[in-house]
Order: C-alpha cells, then sequence, then structure tokens
C-alpha cells in the first residue's frame, strides 16, 4: 500500500512533466485503488477465518452461523456444510 | 588477369604532373597547400609519389606556436582549453578520460564520462606545423582509445582501437605523437564502443590555427561542440542506448538557459567553429540578425569564391562548419538549432496530443480521484512552465530562458550572442538595452484605425 502511494505521487510527477500520460497516471491510481481493495479484501478474509477458528475452538461452527444467521447444534449442520463448499 | 592499377603511374602526362605535385610540396612551407593546388587526377593507385601532408610537414622544423604571438586564442563558451607544456619543441598534452559529476543547467547533474573533468573536453589548441605529444590517461571502467577526428596522420596513430592500435585498458597511459599538417577546427573522441562512450559525453573539438594566416584575424572566435543526451527526468545517467528520443541538447555540454552567451563588440570580426558529435542528429544552426559565411569545413577552408551567404548552418554527425560575419547589428540575438524539438528541454515525447481539446468538467472530476491533478498541453507547452507544479528530482522539464519581457520555453540548444557597442571582453552585458520606440509592441487603437486595420 505505501509502496503503491508512493508510485501514484511519483508517477504524478512525471505526469506534471508532460513525460507521462493522463492515462498512465490513472492506471496508476487504479493500482493503489486495487491495492487497497485487496488489503480490504485481506484483512476481511483474515479476520473471518480468525472468527471462525475461535468458534471452532469452542465448538461452534461460526462459518455456518454467518452464513445462516442463527447458532444451530454443530452436528445438524455438517451437511449444510460439506453443500456450500459443494457448491463453491 | 587484370591491368596493375600501378601501371596507371606510368602514364607520361600523368606522371609530369605528379612531377610537379612534388615539387610543389618541396618548394610549399605547408604541404596540404601545395598538395591542393596540385589539380591532377585522383592518385587512385599511385605509389610513387603518394599524398602525405603530414609527412611534408614533419620534415619542417617549426617553433611551436604560441598564444598571442602566433594566433589569437578561441574562446569555448562554458568550456576550456587544454594546457599545456613545451618539452624539446614538443608540445605536450595530457588527456585524462575519467567519469564526472556535470551540471548540464542549473537543476540537472549527470554522471557522464569526459575528459579532465569535463564534457566536452577541453579544446586542444595548436599552431599548423607543431609537433605534439598527447598522453591519454584511461580512467574508465572500460577500454578506450582517442581517435583525432579529421586529422591527416600517420595511420598508427589515428586512435582506432584494436585497428590501428590496442585498446587503452583501465589505468593505462597511451602515448600519441605527430605533427598537425592543415589548420582548421576539428574533433576527439574515444573509437572504442563510440556509441557509449560518444554518447556519455567524451568528445572535444581540436583547433589549429594557420601558420601564416590569409588577411585578418578574427577578433571573436568561439568554439562550440554540439551533442545530444536522452536522460529520462528523475535520472542522472545519459542513456546511450537511446536512437531516437533525445530530450537534452547541449551546446559545448550546456544546456540552455545555463549556455554562457556569445560576446562580441560592434565591428568585430566574428568566427564561430561549430562542431557536431550527436549520435543521431545533425544541426541546423539558426542566427537571428545575421548573415554569415560558410568558410571551412573539417576537410579544409572554403574558397572565397565557393563560400554563399547563410543565415543557418547544418553542422552534420562528425563534422565541423566554421562560419564568420562581421558583428554590425547590436543586440540579443539568439542562436539556435532550428529543430524545434532541439529547443526543448527533456520534454516527452509520448504525450497525448491534447491540444484544443476541451476538458469542460474533466479536471473537476480528476480532481477527487488525484487532488493535484491538471490537465495539461491544450495550449501548448508555455503555460506548463508558468504553474510551478511539483517536477521529479534533478529534472529541468520544458526549462527556458527567461527573458526581460517574460518567460519563454526556449531552452537546450540555444544560446546568445549580444553585440554592444562597448564590451568587457567575454564578461555578459547583461540584457540588451534597445533605444526609444524600437521594439514591437500592443498597436493603438488609434494607430489601427488611421491604417484601416479592423
Amino acid at each position: 500500500m505505501p509502496l503503491r502511494h508512493k508510485l501514484t505521487a511519483e508517477v504524478m510527477l512525471r505526469y506534471n512533466v508532460m513525460s507521462t500520460s493522463p492515462f498512465d497516471l490513472l492506471n496508476a491510481k487504479r493500482g493503489e485503488i486495487d491495492a487497497g481493495r485487496r488489503y480490504i479484501e485481506s484483512a476481511e478474509r483474515s479476520w473471518l477465518a480468525k472468527t471462525e477458528l475461535d468458534g471452532l475452538k469452542m465448538g461452534v461452527e461460526i462459518g455456518d452461523m454467518m452464513r445462516t444467521g442463527g447458532m444451530q447444534p454443530m452436528a445438524a449442520m455438517q451437511d449444510a456444510h460439506q453443500e456450500a463448499s459443494d457448491g463453491s | 588477369m587484370e591491368a596493375d592499377p600501378r601501371n596507371k603511374a606510368n602514364h607520361p602526362s600523368r606522371r609530369r604532373m605528379l612531377q610537379a605535385g612534388a615539387l610543389a610540396a618541396a618548394v610549399s612551407p605547408l604541404g596540404r597547400v601545395a598538395a591542393q593546388m596540385d589539380e591532377s587526377e585522383p592518385d587512385r593507385g599511385d605509389q610513387s609519389t603518394p599524398k602525405r601532408p603530414w609527412r611534408d610537414i614533419q620534415q619542417k622544423d617549426y617553433q611551436p606556436g604560441e598564444p598571442s604571438r602566433d594566433y589569437r586564442p578561441v574562446f569555448a563558451p562554458n568550456g576550456a582549453t587544454l594546457p599545456f607544456r613545451i618539452v624539446d619543441g614538443v608540445k605536450v598534452f595530457h588527456l585524462i578520460a575519467e567519469p564526472i559529476d556535470h551540471e548540464v543547467v542549473d537543476g540537472l547533474t549527470i554522471k557522464a564520462w569526459g575528459y579532465n573533468g569535463r564534457t566536452p573536453g577541453p579544446v586542444i589548441e595548436a599552431v599548423q606545423g607543431d609537433r605534439v605529444r598527447i598522453y591519454v590517461t584511461n580512467r574508465l571502467p572500460v577500454h578506450t582509445s582517442v581517435h583525432w577526428h579529421a586529422i591527416i596522420l600517420p595511420n598508427g596513430m589515428d586512435g582506432v582501437g584494436n585497428i590501428t592500435q590496442p585498446t587503452i585498458k583501465s589505468g593505462e597511459t597511451f602515448r600519441y605523437e605527430f605533427t598537425f599538417p592543415d589548420h582548421g577546427t576539428f574533433m576527439y573522441h574515444p573509437h572504442v564502443d563510440n556509441m557509449t562512450q560518444e554518447g556519455m559525453g567524451m568528445h572535444g573539438i581540436i583547433v589549429i590555427h594557420p601558420r601564416e594566416p590569409e588577411g585578418l584575424l578574427p577578433d571573436r572566435d568561439f568554439a562550440i561542440m554540439l551533442h545530444e543526451w536522452f536522460i529520462d527526468v528523475g535520472t542522472s545517467r545519459p542513456n546511450p542506448l537511446e536512437m531516437t528520443d533525445f530530450n537534452v541538447l547541449t551546446m559545448n555540454g550546456r544546456a540552455h538557459p545555463g549556455t554562457y552567451p556569445l560576446v562580441a563588440q560592434l565591428g568585430d570580426r566574428v568566427r564561430i567553429r561549430f562542431g557536431n558529435l550527436s549520435a543521431m542528429d545533425h544541426h541546423p544552426i539558426h542566427l537571428h540578425g545575421y548573415a554569415f559565411k560558410v568558410t571551412e569545413t573539417d576537410g579544409g577552408p572554403i574558397p572565397k569564391e565557393a563560400q554563399w551567404p547563410e543565415t543557418t548552418v547544418l553542422v552534420h554527425v562528425g563534422s565541423t562548419r566554421t562560419v564568420e560575419f562581421e558583428a554590425d547589428n547590436p543586440g540579443d540575438w539568439i542562436m539556435h538549432c532550428h529543430m524545434t524539438h532541439h529547443t526543448m528541454l527533456q520534454m516527452g515525447h509520448g504525450f497525448p496530443n491534447m491540444v484544443g481539446v476541451e476538458m469542460c468538467d474533466l479536471d473537476k472530476k480528476m480532481k477527487r480521484l488525484l487532488p493535484g491533478y491538471m490537465t495539461m498541453g491544450q495550449r501548448g507547452m508555455m503555460p506548463m512552465r508558468s504553474m510551478d507544479m511539483p517536477v521529479p528530482e534533478n529534472s529541468v522539464p520544458m526549462l527556458g530562458l527567461r527573458g526581460q519581457f517574460g518567460p519563454t520555453v526556449v531552452g537546450s540548444m540555444a544560446t546568445v550572442l549580444k553585440v554592444r557597442e562597448q564590451t568587457d571582453g567575454y564578461k555578459d552585458p547583461g540584457w540588451y538595452n534597445f533605444p526609444d520606440g524600437t521594439v514591437a509592441r500592443k498597436a493603438h487603437p488609434r494607430e489601427l484605425h488611421a491604417d484601416v486595420i479592423l
């Protein structure tokens, strides 16, 4: 992220001197935004995985709980979980 | 079986001419002049009396020419002249090929290669007939050599690496010794990996003054080496691999507005010698306010009857041109390469054409994404310089000379000839003080009305 931010700033300087086109500048900015989005998505996945792991430690399938919207006994959800995995 | 071409030399009329030529060479103090007077057909195949002006001149015993006594030294704006010492009647010079940090213009310093701390290398100045010994020390990380461009000399002194001599390896010092047979403007440069080494800034001018000058000496004698570079904005290493996209063009290694002006006093006879060792471009150098005559090339002086007036002299790659005129028109006259891209400093050539494009609210939308954004190029290059936007470090994009009436984008291969009633040597006299009423100005409505300009 900081690297991408710096890259946009550098491309901006090169754009300022008409050494690179506005499209290169937009591409650089898109790269920066993509990097930000990927960061947010990675952080989200990381937190979800952590939450799931914490749940499993407590004997609760939190992943399924989030999908179904309620807490259910672990054994009853095994099949549903299998379906979800196959469907993905 | 083919006839031996040498038999041509036995043709009676040809033989007579050759004998006459040899006689002329023997009686003339200067071999080359005599050789030029010999109007015989080309002596192709002739082995008996070959044209070797260097040999004829070597047989003469000339005293080493002294500045002020034998010649009026040239002035290389932003340049230098190589010092020498005389040892037993021979002028001894020492060239040092080395990496250098070189300021092209205030704001742009590059890591180049040059001679004796500079690019172009210092001017080697001597007098026709001078015997010289030139030591060349190689402090570069690569092999090199020095070729004495357009000097007629014995083959072994020609400086072509691995063809006429072994290359000079890092740390070695080589010795060249020869006699300058002709007067004129010549050059020196490596002849090992020329593309890289010349591209990195290795070259210099050689000025040889006539032993017996004809007519009056010039009052001002300038020497200017032309060169081109690709130095990407924000970098400091010239890129010798570039073949077309040059963005820094220099006179004596400096880009305008960093070029020192050519100063002359009203009535001076002015001579300007140009050399061009650019990688890929010829340079049509145009001088405002004057018509001059091209008097010499690196092949020799042009006979008076063959000189014609010009205002632009095309200096080809690998050639020198000398022009002369009388400084009879006072003022600040710019002198520049007339290829318009050659007067733009660090111009980016890959930018889309924006001229005349209406931006509507694009800027506003772009600014939401990129706060510092501003669309450029719709009105050419002039606005860019006045916006004062942040630019990459060590770069001088579209920098131009700031004149007494405002900014310009005239940069790179340009300088100013300043002709004044009174001068203080070569000291920059500042901007021209225009006599009242002699400057173009905005027309008054009354004037428009009177001249029926509606």
